[in-house]
């Protein structure tokens, strides 16, 4: 994606901005003093934590009240441990293969306790379990940044699903440790999985002409991971020289049998080398290596060097500060270049990523100081169904066993297969796409509805479909939404009032307002209208269920999928 | 029918000598003559319905239709290329008698069949197509080639809806992307043009239909038709509705009224040999990786029959060919035959005028990369990213034919459309420059859609012209058709 920003403002003014929100961004803490303590809107709160997270839960909406707590939030997810797993996570983790996971080869038809549907589930049960929220959102948005597709992997590296699985497994426990870290050990962490090197054939990438050199991995390291291509009429990179030079400095590149990563000098170009020389970026020259010194560690040695050559470049800088701008503040217009400026001053010598989400987090641009919170972006696929669970408190039940775990997780893989934004699946290395546009669609429309409905259909099905499910309970939530506002429960628009608040809060039309009560006195059985709260022998149920059916037609509409 | 301005034309050019068609010079201004004379009047062609398939990757064009009497093709492609007698049956081409200069991959079966009709069938294929300030990137190509410009723009619409507005087409979905995410060359933010995009709706049974309602599983009809209306509520002033938003909330709505339509219309009874997907019938070759593409496909073409449709969009994956091409390329050409043969049956069984258009966003290096010993880990025995390509056009109305891809020296039919230049020797390849070790383009790649525009879907010049975002650039090629790229091939 080409760096959408026009024109930076004047740099005396980029760097007064700066210097304004940077220290402000490293310093966010729990001690400000009791002036600046000041109460925060529940709306703002949940504008922080749909862009910061997987979606709020109503308890975060009910105990985060004032800024300085908000501050005191985000400090702690930007601080949050590199390895481990929260309260919140753990005991579910435990139900996983212990980590690190062996690494191959393996013997035919043993049995490790992990397979591609538990290297999918992991990622799901953390974006909806985890205390460590921001980190399992980088986590994601590295894993498409640095997107590898399992299928291709497996196909590529020939030594089984197995294998396969490890390779990404273990490339996305790396991400998850780096999430948070500088760009980078993110970009050599990367290059040296055996994930990207099988995905993009850069263990065939050999200078020796009996073998063949491939350009795969070398243009998508350029394109995709770091300088991006730039405007037509000023090029990062030339096709017909940069290229094939970059394809040179990274021949060599090789995966050991137990896939860690490894360099071999047969197949690695040693000469001298000129890289971006009529490029904006700035030029990178390899002096060569003589015969004696042709050894793998020099191989490395000169790839390395070029790794770092490409994190220092601006035009990298630029481009992921940019991506970054695009997915935390919103899509629907250009990139503020000052908010640019300021996340690029910020990046320091290695990306440092704790720091520019600082920044972001600090702006304007971000909270929208200036009014209501714009909602900005329409929401992957996978925040979209995991904050639906969020937000309606569905539970995963208690940690027992691995495998109704999965199976309790069906109703949102499913939507995330129909909708092709299954973890580690997509077909192409740019990743699932970011943008807002590409999030909607009719199919979309019906899948999410679909997901949705759930909530109210497994509750009407067979025991074996309900394990199918999160556990919702409905009732219980509205129940305290409807307290908390001191609100009446016996009154079908005080239920919808708080069924529709809690998840849009002032986001929400009259009409919208008035289908959802509609769905509280409506026979659920029938579609005649009656009382409300039901009356019979049947009245829990019959309550349960038209509170299930106003919370699925809640998340069928536009502001669902809008964060 | 209706008698619409493509009648005219296929009526003008079948009452062509055929010296008159087989001369380059002659053929192309005469073509352009025709297409003046005929650039007003009659309104577009409502009932014209076309099929495109995006090969995602940048397939490579000569191990498609393979240039064998070029004597440095089996050189430069040591590792890979085809022939007419080759052992392994992944490098095996087959001879079309219009051609004998050039070899069709063994695994396009039925595409050489319709080729070797006679008069060439109605296959068109246009060769050294492509981009020229080509970057060689998947995502800025295929961005380009769906958007139908030349400049990039990140947020360019798509160039299939243009053609909506002004169709007449009462379809209740005029175009539709059945793929996994909305394809570009979809892409709309207009309501009024705006494509849909299908995919996962229909189930995998036998019978397939949307067997649930919409939004509630499970719920009364009632309460259903209650959720639709709510979802579908216009009141769009209850709050601010940013960048996308709006589009978000046009795009509920109309929806809501496709899929309730969609549940209303007859299920679709899958045939599994016509659609190998359910390995029913004769499809145990088929892999499951390709189930999703025949059930989609499937469904455009009886949204296409049906005249739910006019144009239906499908992408199949996986041409980016670094490495172990041959392999890839047998199964994929496999799976693309079998589609372009069950929807040309299909289609042509109707009496509307169809298309199917095959496009990719480049074509590959002219030398292989590498050793494609298997048992060497490191081998490559694939191709990089080129420029020139190719693309397919096959279709009631299209002039049978293999553009750009002759040579005076080469035998061939005389009668047979040979395109705007002679095939450049591989030996001619450049070494350095925009197209480095690549096949020079001979056509722009937005020439196809602006003829597909004008001849098939029966647009004018000047309603061509007005097109929102490629009515300027569309509207420049037709204006200079003193320049041979942008110079039409008369293939439809």
């Amino acid at each position: 994606m080409p760096v959408t920003s026009a024109s930076l403002r004047s740099p005396s003014a980029c760097r007064r901005f700066a210097n304004a929100v940077t220290p402000l961004a490293l310093t966010l803490t729990l001690g400000l003093d009791a002036a600046t303590a000041q109460s925060v809107s529940r709306e703002e709160v949940a504008h922080v934590l749909r862009h910061t997270s997987y979606g709020p839960t109503p308890t975060q909406l009910t105990n985060i009240t004032t800024e300085p707590l908000l501050q005191a939030h985000l400090t702690a997810q930007l601080n949050a441990p590199t390895t481990g797993y929260s309260a919140g996570a753990q005991p579910y983790m435990s139900l996983f293969a212990p980590e690190p996971l062996p690494p191959p080869p393996y013997t035919g038809g043993a049995n490790h306790g992990w397979d591609r549907e538990t290297l999918r589930a992991k990622q799901i049960v953390l974006a909806l379990t985890s205390d460590y929220q921001l980190r399992e959102l980088m986590t994601e948005f590295w894993e498409r940044h640095f997107s590898t597709g399992i299928d291709k992997v497996k196909a590529t590296a020939g030594t089984g699903e197995l294998a396969a699985v490890y390779y990404e497994w273990h490339e996305n426990d790396g991400f998850r440790q780096r999430a948070l870290g500088n760009f980078a050990d993110l970009l050599e962490w990367s290059m040296e999985s055996a994930a990207m090197r099988f995905y993009l054939d850069s263990n065939t990438n050999c200078s020796n002409p009996a073998r063949g050199l491939n350009e795969n991995y070398a243009r998508e390291v350029l394109e995709l991971h770091t300088l991006s291509p730039g405007p037509a009429a000023a090029p990062h990179y030339s096709n017909d020289v940069d290229i094939p030079m970059v394809t040179l400095i990274l021949s060599g590149m090789i995966v050991n049998q137990d896939g860690s990563p490894g360099y071999l000098a047969a197949c690695h170009d040693f000469g001298p080398k000129v890289v971006f020389a009529n490029s904006p970026v700035p030029q990178f020259n390899a002096p060569g290596v003589v015969p004696p010194f042709q050894t793998d560690l020099n191989a490395a040695r000169e790839m390395a060097l070029f790794r770092d050559h490409l994190v220092a470049a601006p035009q990298t800088q630029a481009f992921i500060c940019t991506k970054l701008i695009e997915y935390f503040v919103g899509d629907h217009q250009a990139v503020d270049p000052t908010l640019l400026t300021a996340c690029t001053n910020a990046w320091g010598a290695d990306g440092d990523i704790k720091a520019i989400l600082g920044v972001i987090f600090a702006s304007p641009q971000f909270r929208n100081a200036t009014g209501a919170p714009d909602w900005t972006r329409v929401s992957l696929p996978m925040t979209r169904v995991v904050s639906q669970a969020r937000i309606l408190e569905g539970s995963l039940g208690p940690a027992t066993l691995l495998d109704p775990l999965l199976v309790r997780l069906d109703r949102i893989t499913t939507a995330l297969d129909k909708i092709g934004g299954l973890p580690f699946a997509f077909p192409s290395p740019d990743g699932y796409p970011a943008e807002s546009e590409a999030q909607i669609g009719t199919s979309v429309t019906w899948i999410y509805g679909d997901y949705a409905g759930r909530i109210y259909a497994d509750a009407l099905a067979s025991p074996a479909d309900q394990a199918r499910n999160l556990i919702y309970d409905p009732v219980t939530l509205l129940q305290t939404e409807v307290a908390r506002r001191n609100l009446n429960f016996n009154l079908a628009g005080d239920v919808a009032l708080s069924g529709i608040e809690l998840q849009f809060h002032s986001r929400y039309s009259t009409a919208d307002l008035n289908t959802a009560t509609a769905f509280l006195t409506l026979d659920s059985q029938t579609g005649l209208p009656d009382v409300w709260p039901p009356t019979g022998p049947n009245a829990p149920t019959e309550q349960d269920h038209r509170c299930r059916l106003m919370l699925a037609f809640l998340n069928t509409i536009a502001q669902a999928s809008e964060k | 029918m209706t008698f619409n301005r493509r009648d005219v034309l296929k009526a003008c050019l079948s009452a062509m000598p055929a010296a008159a068609l087989s001369s380059r010079s002659v053929s192309a201004a005469s073509l352009r003559a025709l297409q003046s004379a005929l650039a007003t009047g009659a309104p577009a062609n409502p009932l014209a319905r076309m099929l495109t398939i995006f090969l995602r990757g940048g397939n490579d064009s000569m191990n498609t239709i393979a240039p064998i009497a070029d004597p440095d093709y089996p050189t430069f492609r040591t590792n890979i290329s085809l022939s007419l007698g080759a052992s392994d049956p992944n490098r095996l081409c087959k001879r079309v008698p219009r051609y004998p200069a050039v070899g069709i991959h063994d695994k396009l079966d039925f595409l050489h069949g319709l080729m070797s009709q006679a008069g060439g069938g109605p296959v068109a294929v246009l060769h050294r197509i492509g981009n020229f300030e080509a970057e060689r990137s998947h995502f800025t190509e295929q961005h380009l080639v769906e958007t139908g410009l030349q400049q990039y723009l990140a947020s360019a619409e798509g160039w299939v809806p243009q053609l909506l507005p002004s169709l007449g087409s009462t379809a209740p979905m005029k175009a539709v992307s059945e793929s996994n995410r909305l394809m570009r060359m979809y892409l709309s933010s207009a309501a009024n043009k705006a494509a849909v995009h299908l995919q996962g709706v229909y189930d995998s049974n036998p019978v397939r239909n949307i067997d649930v309602p919409f939004a509630i599983p499970g719920t009364p009809e009632a309460l259903v038709a209650r959720a639709a209306r709510g979802v579908s509520d216009p009141n769009t002033t209850a709050y601010p509705l940013v960048g996308s938003g709006s589009y978000l909330r046009s795009n509920l709505r109309d929806s809501v009224d496709i899929l309730t339509g969609l549940r209303n219309a007859p299920p679709i009874t899958h045939d599994d040999v016509k659609y190998p997907a359910l390995n029913q019938g004769n499809a145990t070759w088929l892999l499951s990786k390709f189930k999703q593409f025949f059930l989609r496909l499937e469904e455009s073409i009886t949204f296409l029959n049906r005249g739910d449709s006019n144009i239906v969009g499908l992408e199949l994956g996986g041409f980016d060919t670094h490495k172990g091409q041959l392999v890839a390329q047998a199964e994929l050409f496999a799976v693309l035959d079998r589609a372009i043969k069950s929807a040309y049956d299909d289609l042509s069984a109707g009496s509307d005028p169809f298309l199917i258009l095959v496009v990719t966003e480049f074509g590959r290096t002219a030398r292989d990369n590498g050793d494609p010993d298997p048992m060497v880990l490191t081998a490559n025995a694939g191709t990089d990213h080129g420029v020139g390509g190719l693309c397919f056009a096959i279709g009631s109305t299209v002039n049978g034919g293999l553009y750009n891809m002759s040579h005076p020296s080469w035998p061939q039919d005389a009668a047979a459309p040979t395109g705007n230049a002679d095939w450049d020797f591989l030996a001619t390849t450049p070494s350095t420059g925009t197209f480095a070790n690549a096949l020079v383009p001979i056509t722009d790649f937005r020439v196809p859609f602006v003829e597909i525009a004008l001849n098939f879907f029966g647009f004018n010049a000047t309603e061509i012209g007005n097109f929102d975002s490629v009515g300027a650039e569309w509207g420049q090629i037709l204006a200079n058709q003193g320049l041979v790229r942008n110079q039409l091939l008369g293939f439809v």
